[in-house]
This record gives C-alpha cells, sequence and structure tokens, in this order.
C-alpha cells in the first residue's frame, strides 16, 4: 500500500494560496529533477520558499588531511549552483515578530522531528531553522506549517524577510504602544507583494517600541520603526520614527532618520515606497553592495528621503494601508490566568533565575519569563514540553527573542516557582538571561557555508567556563554581552555586543589556524546605538583567555555607572590592543597542536597536508611581515579616528590595503613600486583579473574596497565614512591572508606536480 | 514497515559513557576512513542541550546520535532514507544500528564503551504513516515481532508504549537474552 501524503490528508485544512504555491514548488522539484528548470533558477525559487544551502552541499569536505568528496546518490542533480541535490540543507521558518502559539510550536517540534535532528535552532531574527533537511522533504514540511498558520516563503533570498520586534511588545513597562500589530501587518502586506518581488537583495524590517531600550534593534535593518505618540490638538496620534538603510554584514551601518514621525495610516504606503525605491536603485550585479544602505550612501539620506516623498505620493491607493487599523487586536493575547501576587521568596536558584529571567509586565500580576536556550538550541522534546507548560501557565503566548532565546508572557506571578519548576524539569530552568553566560552565536562552521571559524564551538566554549564562575562574577562582567560570527558577514551581530567575536583565518608556519577578531567599543543598548571595531586577531583557542581578561580589567578599572564601550572608549583602543597582542603568539605545530584545530572540532584546520614547499619559503616571511604590517596601519587608523581625526584614519586605512596589497602583487611582480597607481594596477591585472584574490562567496567584493579607497583619496571625509574605511580595511587585510594561503597552495601543488 | 523513518535506542551501560569529545574524534575518524557501509556527512556536538542528541553523526542514509533523549544515555539510530521493500525496513534498520553499536564498543579511544539489548526503544517518526495508536501497532507488530526474535533470540517481547498521540509511535523491545550487539549484527546477517 503507498503511503498516505501530507498533501492529501491536509487538502481541506490549507489556505488556498499557501496550498498552491507549495503544489508550485513540488512541481518546481520535479522538473529540475528532469533538467526542465534551470538551476539558478530553481535555487532562486528555493531560496524564496526558506530552504537554504548547508556547509558541503558542493559534494566536498575536508576531513582534516584533504577534501574528500561526498558521493551523494543523486549524482549530479544540482539544486542551484554548485550545490548537490541530496546534500543535507538548512530549512528557515519565518516566525513573524516571534510569536507562537502552542501547537505550532509543537508541529515545528514534529516537523524537526521527523524531517531533520530534532533540534529547532532559533535565529537572531527571530525565525526557527532546521538542519540537514533534504529538498525532497521541504513540501509536506512547508504543508504541515502552513497548516498551522506558518509560512516559510520568502524566508531567505532576494525578498523581505522575517519582520522582528521587541518580544515584549504590549506587555513592555516602556514602550508607547504596542507594535505587535504593526509588524503583523506590515508581514502579510509585503509578502508577495508586487513591489518586493524584484529586489537585488534581501530586505529586513524590525520594530520596536521605545527608542532606548535595545530590543527591537533598530538601527541595523533596512527599516527599523519605533513607536511613537504626538499630540495633536489634543488627539494623541499613534505613528513611527522611521529609520532607513541600516545593516551589519561586512560592513556595518547605522540605519538613517527618513521621518520622525510617520502615522499608521501611513505606514504601509511609505514602506511600500521604499521598496519600490529599493527594486529600483538597488544594485543588481554586484551584490555586495546590492543592500539599501549602500543605495542610501550613494544618493544621500535627503534625496533618498526626497524621492520616498515623491514616490509615495505616486502610490495608487490601496485599501490595505488602513484596513487593518480596524483589527488591531488581531494579535491581542488572552492571558490564561488572572493577576495574581507572588507572596514566596522561593529557593535561592529560584531567585537567581528570577533576577534575570523574569521581567514584570507592564500589566500588574503579570511578568513575561525569558528561558535561556543554550546557543538559540531546543530539541523537539524540550518543544513539546514548552508548548505544554504554555498551556498550563498562559496559553498561546510564546514569543521567540532575537536574543535567540523564548519567552512566555502573561505568566501570573504567582505560578513563577511551578513555572520555574517546570523548566528545570526540561533542563531549560538556568538563569543568565541576557548576561555574560547568554551569548549569542551564529551557526558558523557546524553549517554554514560561509563559516570560517566555529562561532557556536566557541559560544559552547565560553559558556561552559562562564557558567562554572559565573556565581562568583562581579555584576559588572556578568551584565557583558558576547556575540560570535563565524565569518565577516555578522550574523550573529558582534559588532552590537560588548565584547564581539569575528571568525578569520590565519596562516602560521604554512598552516592554518582559526582565529578571531576582538570587536570591542559595539553597544548593545540604546537599539545599538554603536558598533565596535576589530581590534585584532587572536587564535580561536586564546578567546576564553581574553574574555578573562577584558571582564576583569573593566571590573577593576571602570568608573561608577560607567558601560563596557565608554570603558573601552576611555582607556583607548591601544591598550586593548596591547592585550590582544598578549594573546596573538601561535605556539609552533609541533609543541602543541590544539591551535590548529577549531573549538568542538578535531579535524585539522590548518592545511596540514602540505609541507611549506620552497618555492614558497623566500617569499612567505615578507608577506608574512607586510600583511601584518597591514593590520598594524588599521588598528593606527581606528586610534587616529578616536583621536578625532577622520581624514588622517581614512587614509592610515587606505594605505593598510595598499601595503597588504603590494605585499600580494610582489609575489606576481616582484620589483612592483608602492606607488598607489601602479600597485593597484598590478593588483587588478595580476590578482583579480586571475581570479586569485577573490572570495569564492563574496567574489571580488574586497577587492573592490580597495579600488574605491585608491579612487576616493582626498574627497570630503566625515567620521562615518572613516569608520567605513577602517572596516573595510580590516576585511581587506583579512581577505589577502585567505589569497596567500591560495597562492602558497598553488605553488605547493604545482611543486608537487 | 509502511515508514522508512525507523529510530531505534540501543541504551549504554552509563560508567562507561565515553566523554563527548572522544567520540566526536571518533566520529570524523569514520567519516574519513569510510568505516559505515553508508555516506556520511558531517558530526555536530549538540553536548549544550539537556537530554538531547548530543553528539550526532550525520549521514545520508541514517543519522545516528550520542542520545540522552529519555534520561539515558544511549546509541540512537535514526533511519532516513530506507530500502524501498517495506518487509525489509526495520531488519535493515536493526542490523545497523547493532553494526555501529559493535564498532563503537570496539574503539579504543571510547575506553569500553558498553551498549545493550536487552531493552531497545523503536518508534517511528512519521505520525502520518505510523500514528501512535493501537492501529500502528496492530499493522506492524507481526513484523516487529519476527525481526526482534531474529536479532535478539526467540525470548524476545515486543510491546507497544502507548501516549499521547502527540508523540511518535513508540514500541519497546526487551530480550532476556543478552545478546551483545555483535552477536545481534551477526544474527541479522552482518558481513
Ligand atoms: S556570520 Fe558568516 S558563518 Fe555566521 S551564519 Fe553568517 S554567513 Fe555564516
Amino acid at each position: 500500500m503507498a503511503p498516505a501524503r501530507w498533501k492529501d490528508v491536509l487538502a481541506d485544512n490549507l489556505p488556498e494560496g499557501l496550498a498552491r504555491e507549495i503544489d508550485i514548488f513540488e512541481t518546481q522539484i520535479h522538473l529540475r529533477k528532469e533538467g526542465k528548470i534551470e538551476e539558478k533558477l530553481f535555487a532562486e525559487t528555493r531560496l524564496r520558499r526558506g530552504a537554504y544551502g548547508q556547509r558541503y552541499d558542493n559534494g566536498q569536505r575536508h576531513d582534516g588531511e584533504a577534501m574528500r568528496d561526498l558521493t551523494f546518490p543523486s549524482g549530479s542533480l544540482t539544486k542551484g549552483p554548485v550545490t548537490l541535490w541530496d546534500a543535507p540543507g538548512m530549512q528557515r521558518i519565518k516566525v513573524p515578530f516571534g510569536k507562537l502559539s502552542a501547537r505550532q510550536l509543537e508541529v515545528l517540534a514534529e516537523c524537526a522531528e521527523e524531517y531533520s535532528d530534532a533540534i529547532l535552532h532559533v535565529t537572531t531574527r527571530q525565525d526557527i531553522q532546521l538542519h540537514f533537511v533534504h529538498i525532497d522533504d521541504t513540501p509536506d514540511m512547508m504543508r504541515r506549517l502552513a497548516a498551522v498558520g506558518i509560512t516559510t516563503r520568502e524566508a531567505c533570498g532576494n525578498s523581505v524577510r522575517n519582520v522582528t520586534a521587541c518580544p515584549y511588545a504590549g506587555v513592555c513597562n516602556d514602550e508607547s504602544f504596542d507594535v505587535a500589530p504593526y509588524a503583523h501587518a506590515v508581514t502579510y502586506f509585503l509578502l508577495g507583494h508586487d513591489d518586493t518581488q524584484d529586489f537585488g537583495r534581501k530586505f529586513k524590517i524590525a520594530f520596536s517600541g521605545c527608542a532606548d531600550h535595545p530590543c527591537g534593534l533598530t538601527s541595523f535593518h533596512d527599516i527599523g520603526c519605533i513607536a511613537r505618540v504626538r499630540e495633536v490638538d489634543g488627539v494623541k496620534q499613534r505613528g513611527f520614527e522611521l529609520y532607513v538603510g541600516g545593516g551589519l554584514g561586512s560592513v556595518p551601518h547605522q540605519a538613517k532618520l527618513l521621518d520622525e514621525f510617520v502615522s499608521e495610516a501611513d505606514l504601509l504606503p511609505t514602506m511600500q515606497a521604499v521598496c519600490r525605491l529599493f527594486s529600483r536603485y538597488g544594485e543588481r550585479e554586484n551584490r555586495a553592495r546590492a543592500r539599501l544602505k549602500f543605495v542610501i550612501k550613494k544618493m544621500g539620506i535627503e534625496e533618498f528621503t526626497r524621492l520616498v516623498r515623491e514616490e509615495r505620493a505616486k502610490l495608487r491607493d490601496d485599501p490595505r494601508w488602513t484596513a487593518y487599523l480596524g483589527d488591531l487586536d488581531v494579535v491581542r493575547e488572552v492571558p490564561l490566568k488572572p493577576a495574581s501576587k507572588l507572596e514566596v521568596a522561593g529557593s535561592a536558584a529560584f531567585q537567581a533565575w528570577r533576577r534575570s529571567n523574569v521581567r514584570p509586565q507592564a500589566q500588574a500580576g503579570y511578568a513575561t519569563v525569558t528561558v535561556t536556550l543554550p546557543l538559540g538550541d531546543m530539541t523537539s522534546d524540550q518543544a513539546r514540553s514548552l508548548a505544554e507548560i504554555g498551556r498550563t501557565y498562559t496559553g498561546d503566548t510564546l514569543r521567540l527573542t532575537v536574543e535567540q532565546n523564548f519567552a512566555f508572557r502573561w505568566v501570573s506571578e504567582a505560578d513563577l516557582p511551578a513555572l520555574h519548576e517546570a523548566l528545570v524539569a526540561i533542563g531549560l530552568g538556568e538563569p543568565g538571561a541576557n548576561t555574560i553566560t547568554d551569548i549569542t552565536a551564529c551557526p558558523g562552521t557546524d553549517t554554514c557555508k560561509l563559516g570560517i571559524s566555529s562561532s557556536r564551538g566557541l559560544a559552547s566554549e565560553l559558556r561552559k567556563r562562564l557558567r562554572v564562575i559565573e556565581g562568583d562574577l562581579d555584576p559588572a562582567a556578568r551584565a557583558l554581552h558576547i556575540k560570535t560570527s563565524g565569518c565577516f558577514n555578522a550574523c550573529g551581530q558582534h559588532h552590537a555586543a560588548d565584547i564581539g567575536f569575528l571568525g578569520v583565518s590565519r596562516n602560521v608556519g604554512g598552516r592554518r589556524v582559526p582565529h578571531f577578531q576582538v570587536v570591542v567599543g559595539g553597544e548593545w543598548t540604546r537599539n545599538a546605538g554603536t558598533y565596535g571595531l576589530a581590534i585584532g586577531a587572536i587564535p580561536s583557542k586564546s578567546v576564553p583567555e581574553m574574555v578573562q581578561r577584558l571582564s576583569a580589567r573593566f571590573v577593576a578599572e571602570k568608573r561608577d555607572g560607567e558601560t563596557f564601550s565608554a570603558f573601552i572608549q576611555r582607556i583607548g583602543k591601544k591598550e586593548v590592543r596591547a592585550m590582544v597582542d598578549a594573546l596573538s603568539p601561535v605556539p609552533a605545530y609541533e609543541s602543541d597542536r590544539s591551535y590548529y584545530s577549531d573549538w568542538g572540532d578535531p579535524r585539522e584546520y590548518s592545511i596540514g597536508d602540505m609541507g611549506v614547499g620552497e618555492c614558497a619559503g623566500e617569499v612567505v616571511p615578507y608577506v608574512i611581515m607586510a600583511l601584518a604590517a597591514a593590520e598594524r596601519e588599521v588598528f593606527e587608523a581606528q586610534v587616529l579616528l578616536d583621536e578625532g581625526k577622520a581624514p588622517e584614519a581614512d587614509e592610515r586605512a587606505f594605505r593598510a590595503m595598499l601595503t597588504a596589497a603590494r605585499a600580494l602583487v610582489r609575489e606576481k611582480v616582484p620589483d612592483v613600486s608602492d606607488d598607489p597607481a601602479e600597485v593597484t594596477a598590478q593588483f587588478r591585472s595580476t590578482l583579480v583579473d586571475t581570479k586569485l584574490f577573490f572570495d569564492p562567496f563574496a567574489g571580488a567584493k574586497f577587492a573592490h574596497y580597495f579600488f574605491r579607497a585608491e579612487r576616493e583619496r582626498g574627497a570630503a571625509v566625515d567620521a562615518e565614512s572613516a569608520h567605513q574605511r577602517i572596516e573595510e580595511a580590516q576585511l581587506f587585510v583579512d581577505a589577502s591572508h585567505q589569497c596567500y594561503d591560495r597562492l602558497m597552495e598553488s605553488a605547493a601543488a604545482v611543486a608537487a606536480s | 514497515m509502511k515508514s522508512p523513518r525507523i529510530s531505534l535506542k540501543l541504551y549504554a551501560d552509563q560508567a562507561t559513557v565515553p566523554p563527548h569529545a572522544k567520540l566526536v574524534e571518533v566520529w570524523h575518524r569514520w567519516i574519513k576512513e569510510g568505516v559505515l557501509s553508508e555516506l556520511l556527512v558531517d558530526v555536530v556536538d549538540y553536548g549544550h542541550v539537556h537530554r538531547g542528541p548530543a553528539v550526532l553523526l550525520v549521514g545520508h542514509e541514517s543519522d545516528y546520535a550520542l542520545d540522552y533523549g529519555d534520561g539515558r544515555a544511549g546509541l540512537l539510530y535514526v533511519r532516513k532514507r530506507a530500502p524501498d521493500d517495506a518487509s525489509k525496513r526495520l531488519e535493515d534498520a536493526l542490523l545497523r544500528v547493532a553494526n555501529a553499536a559493535k564498532l563503537l564498543e570496539a574503539e579504543p579511544l571510547l575506553g569500553g564503551l558498553k551498549l545493550e539489548t536487552s531493552s531497545v526503544l523503536l518508534r517511528v517518526l512519521d505520525r502520518l504513516n505510523a500514528p501512535n495508536e493501537p492501529a500502528t501497532w496492530e499493522a506492524d507488530r507481526a513484523e516487529i515481532e519476527r525481526v526482534a526474535a531474529r536479532a535478539f533470540g526467540e525470548g524476545a517481547r515486543a510491546a507497544y508504549v502507548a501516549g499521547d498521540q502527540r508523540e511518535p509511535f513508540t514500541v519497546r523491545i526487551e530480550s532476556p537474552g543478552q545478546r551483545s550487539a555483535a552477536d545481534v549484527a551477526a544474527a541479522l546477517g552482518a558481513a
């Protein structure tokens, strides 16, 4: 008997539109298998349904000694360029502003168990990600999710991604008003909207109920909306302070103010106008410069604002712009239990948990409980239990948070001890939400194709160590935020942490060693009001010691009320750089091999099977020295910027790129001069045009940083543009290290042949 | 069995469970050396989750995990893509987990890990084709009992573990004979 199919079973339960979309996707899967759809087109189709690639999906895996083929049964059939059909993939599932019902959570748990590895991963954008999913299983999974009102549509690809919002929206003491109904309206207005189908890149939107507290993180979104109430003729009006063009990624940008007050009635059309402009002016060819931030940078915020107003005025009326205002209760939560007061102090463990994980709501007698999910992960069993706990204590008032945690809202305060006990029983009763142990990490080398270092391995190790000493930590140290990203794409939001880490690799004695750039000076507070800058790279294995030293020094030397970023500003980056330098040495491979593997992964990270070829022997010391000099110049540029010397900082950052570029060019053209024009021309012809200086995923993006810096020398510079130049210089130098590795590899290959 | 998504768990003698890092190392080596006759892709360390797959060996056809799912450590096997012949699915899954258990027990780095076969947890991760209800048990019972007798000896007993419909269909197979994993693999025809 043929197995039953979800398609048939759920036929009557699915919203018609969603059912049709998924049927079409399934048909496209069949067509691709028959070779009737071109792979690039299928890839974009798949991404728009949230089905993403995963590490090793090109069928190759380095086992520490050599690159080996993974021979999948589907052979050469692909689901996108260099992406094999059978290779496990990641399914991203949008959860608008993180709001879930108990039943939805259960279905997510079932999908994780049946199609993935029984782990649900919460992302920094309030999505759920399931890993190791086969593309053939995705249509059924999508149907099961659709049956409980969840769509994966536009979870990836060049589209409007999950709309995020404060997890405390509607229950927060500080907010102007509940932003959730607006986030909901924007989600469904823009989902599949004609004006959002032709983007050159992804587009992210976030809502915050207030300007001061960080949970909305509007400053690094393409559109950030902060709730405002104004009074006109004695009448209170709701609206939003609207920011545009923010973003993290390789070069972070703070969003710029588009309008101090966009009324609630004008919110959707204004967003629509921004989307249309992004479609029209966004870069198509060069993905690295395709986000809205680059459009705004190019034309300036004043001109962009003018164009938005002009575009807005031209839009044809759409009843949906205001229809939702009559239904703002659409996401209203009804508490299961009456309000109550907690009369007992409870155990010491309960009190510790209450201090960090419980937040009183604006509604007296209720609290919001944050459940700390280690590394954002929960098992299917835990997810089912959380759903059940929700049913017992709060009803459908569950949220995912941007700090990769989970929240129960509307907990009647007297229920807190029992709820804590229920969490302890499933291993989720730990304290420490939003503290130094609650580390944010992107997937990194665990599953991400672009990962350079193991951000999760590092986070796991830090967490393990910090939990041991947590009780003894000074409150100032305990309050620090740590965030780790596996590469420059910054999915771990390391710029917005007190202490951030960004994965890079370095060549030491002919072997690769996993490293992390130490990023300090950023803020999680004030809606991530300041981004941190990389100070220097240290080996992955030295990071725990760096955290220990930085936090201890902060505790010992901080002034009353001083934040970590203010402390860093006061002591100066030179001091931090000295701390970095002290931890940057890597022991020789022969004396300590542990540095040559990454956290949680015993495979040798370096090109361990490659000897130091004679052909490279002479050149290696020069290149290494020159790249180190370039790094130092990047750092000097930071110091100049801190001293308020933006033009000098800009020039020094350019010089750093020039130094690195010349070091590489010298490999090919030994007598190259140090004239910038000549270095640039030679760099282009010998390294960029030949694709030697070429990132497998970012392409020539980093080279263009150098070319642009050279072109723009002498132009007006302000603090913000100098800051960006420094970021770009750091990335360029990191890319130069990668290029050097490749030069060595090819030299060794030639020598071996 | 109607569904290919069969999961089996052999419990470990708790005193012999190795440090997770050791198993991570062993499984990376298995991938490198092609120790199993199936495509293995990667190893994931989920040691930070409570009662979950602490270390996961991801394959194309199957996943293997050191799992703490029901509060006890054990080797969890999950079949993802299985032979078309429904009558071979359970036997094939059992053979693979027994074979993997045998190999793990022989790994010097794991310092004497012991995996028991006296109680095996069988779950079918397919709520559509194997709902957690007596009818599924009735449909699969003969097959489960036949394979259990072959693998663990005539004294083996299988019993449906009734539970919440939201949970996967679950059966516990008990056997008094104390066959080793190697015996089970041999009984099922391991090379
Ligand atoms: S930051 Fe890099 S490694 Fe981390 S998830 Fe993003 S792209 Fe992947």
